[in-house]
């Protein structure tokens, strides 16, 4: 789904002694096919640059266009018109399980659809598959959410997402809080997700997932865009300048080259991309 | 980081705001009563209200708070004004000053002119509660509290707890403002319609909200007495305070100009006086 910012700008509190410049002129396009990385430091604006995406903010000046859905400072738009739109963009924020409020599962997740007006039977369907796709059991179906442990609330508040078929996936910080398994688990779903034909934006600061998942990245500081391009091309930078940490596999490359090991120029993407790179150089 | 909510503090250095807040406290509840000091009549009645009104507005500009801000607390208002001249109007009255009459039923001035009093006591009621909100830090809120209680600890009152419950809850707005702002994003973006709708889908989106505020809420409040007590929180012990509060000249000239003005209000209420006599007007 084709997604523009038009010279998006965004404040937060006008007008008051809080005025906050959040988003400072943005300009982006979406179309391609493309996990898209979206990272910054804590205060850059990548989180309201993505609440733009399903109008849940309105750009102070400047507009977005999502497919042929125009969020912009004043024009009217009819809550159908977003119900429409929220139903095309689902938003998983970070600590999406704060959400969870019915008193079963199997509810909670058929929540979404049934706001967007699928019929109870079939939402309860999709609602069961969601739960198949994060992996959680006929078991859960019927189990109070707050009464399970931190990661299965976050599996059940995911899939209250999937749950509404969304084209566009927004991930706030989906593995924050989460221990390794899980939160490789998580992304794998994610992963494949976007492989099914979903369009994925990721928001994060940790760049080892963006190494390891995101076709591009875009780096947001101070609400204007760093970088937009290639993940490799960003790892060659210097990422100090936006608070920003190099993903570990680069950082541990960089220092076998620093101590004289020639490694092939290839994309790195995981541990074992890394353990290849090393053997050919060794055999070189 | 949500949008400036009413009646939070504001950072200037006004007058008001370098007023101790025990004096501003004191100053506060002398003009408080006056608003509700009975008149010889009608016109001394609004004459009085009127100039408190003007009297309030200036402090309203001396503290820096936007009149802007002050109309939009009352816009909801409107509501209560109707429903108060509909009940005014329904009281049985005995009295000649009739309005106007539907059939045989008769509306009185006087129940208009109650509804009107009620209303100009609200808007200065909330005015000075703008003007103190907006002036003072909740912590200062909190000591003055605690200041003026501290007599009753002889009689085992439990002054100082009560003000830590006060200065917490008091802390704690802005979070829980910012979760309720986090969770509607949430619930929103599974789409939950906030604004529209008819009265069952209002009360199930307000579910989706109640119900994770509360869960997030429980949540803090044991995690701030979990911390609390780490740090040997005692509420029997005696403590020192970091900032202390002095009373300066301008403290002076804020109670005198209160007291001043109760003892105006007083005067004329106890003495009967109506100005308009003095210059030979015959009013209601």
């Amino acid at each position: 789904m084709p997604i523009i910012f038009k010279d998006v700008k965004y404040v937060y509190g006008a007008k008051t002694p809080f005025e906050y410049d959040a988003l400072n002129g943005i300009d982006l396009t979406f179309e391609g096919h493309k996990l898209t990385a979206i990272v910054g430091k804590t205060g850059s604006g990548k989180s309201t640059l993505v609440q733009h995406i399903n109008a849940l903010l309105r750009p102070t000046s400047g507009e977005v266009l999502i497919d042929d859905f125009v969020n912009g400072p004043k024009n009217k738009i009819k809550a159908k018109e977003i119900k429409e739109l929220r139903k095309k963009v689902g938003l998983v924020f970070q600590f999406p399980e704060y959400q969870l409020f019915q008193e079963t599962v199997e509810k909670d997740v058929s929540f979404a659809p049934k706001n967007f007006g699928v019929p109870r039977e079939e939402a309860i369907e999709k609602a069961h598959e969601a739960l198949q796709r994060v992996g959680l059991d006929e078991s859960f179906y019927s189990r109070s959410p707050f009464e399970l442990s931190g990661g299965e609330k976050r599996k059940v508040a995911i899939a209250g997402i999937l749950a509404a078929h969304p084209d566009v996936l927004i991930l706030d910080e989906p593995t924050a809080g989460l221990d390794p398994a899980a939160s490789k688990e998580t992304m794998d779903l994610f992963k494949q997700i976007h492989s099914e034909g979903t369009d994925v934006f990721l928001v994060t600061h940790d760049m080892n997932l963006v190494a390891r998942y995101a076709d591009r990245v875009i780096v947001i500081d101070d609400g204007r865009i760093a970088f937009d391009g290639d993940p490799k091309a960003l790892f060659n930078e210097d990422l100090e300048q936006y608070s920003l940490d190099n993903p570990d596999i680069y950082r541990f490359a960089k220092a076998l080259t620093k101590r004289g090991l020639k490694l092939p120029t290839r994309d790195l993407r995981t541990v074992e991309d890394l353990a290849k790179a090393i053997k050919e150089a060794k055999h070189e | 980081m949500s949008s400036t909510v009413l009646g939070r503090y504001v950072p200037y250095q006004s007058f008001i705001h370098r007023m101790d807040s025990r004096a501003k406290l004191f100053a506060m509840i002398c003009l408080m009563v006056t608003v509700f000091l009975k008149q010889v009549n009608w016109a001394m009645t609004f004459l009085v209200g009127g100039l408190f009104l003007v009297f309030i507005m200036m402090l309203l500009l001396l503290s820096h708070t936007k009149i802007t801000t002050f109309l939009k607390s009352l816009r909801t208002l409107w509501f209560m004004a109707i429903f108060l001249l509909i009940i005014y109007i329904l009281i049985p009255r005995t009295s000649d000053w009739i309005a106007f009459s539907i059939g045989t039923f008769n509306v009185y001035w006087d129940s208009i002119l109650d509804a009107a009093k009620i209303l100009v006591r609200l808007m200065s009621m909330i005015a000075l509660m703008l003007v103190f909100s907006a002036s003072t830090k909740p912590l200062e809120m909190s000591d003055a509290f605690e200041w003026y209680m501290s007599p009753l600890k002889y009689i085992g009152f439990p002054s100082h707890e009560l003000a830590m419950i006060l200065s917490i809850a008091l802390r704690f707005i802005p979070t829980i403002l910012e979760d309720v702002h986090r969770i509607m994003n949430a619930q929103a973006s599974r789409g939950v319609d906030f604004k529209h709708g008819g009265v069952k889908a209002k009360v199930r989106s307000v579910i989706s909200l109640i119900v994770p505020l509360f869960v997030s809420a429980f949540m803090r409040s044991e995690e701030l007495a979990d911390a609390m007590e780490c740090r040997g929180y005692d509420p029997k012990g005696k403590r020192t305070k970091y900032r202390i509060a002095h009373f300066s000249w301008r403290d002076l000239v804020g109670i005198l100009v209160a007291a001043a003005w109760l003892g105006l209000v007083i005067a004329s209420s106890v003495t009967h006086f109506d100005l308009f006599a003095v210059f030979g007007l015959e009013v209601r």
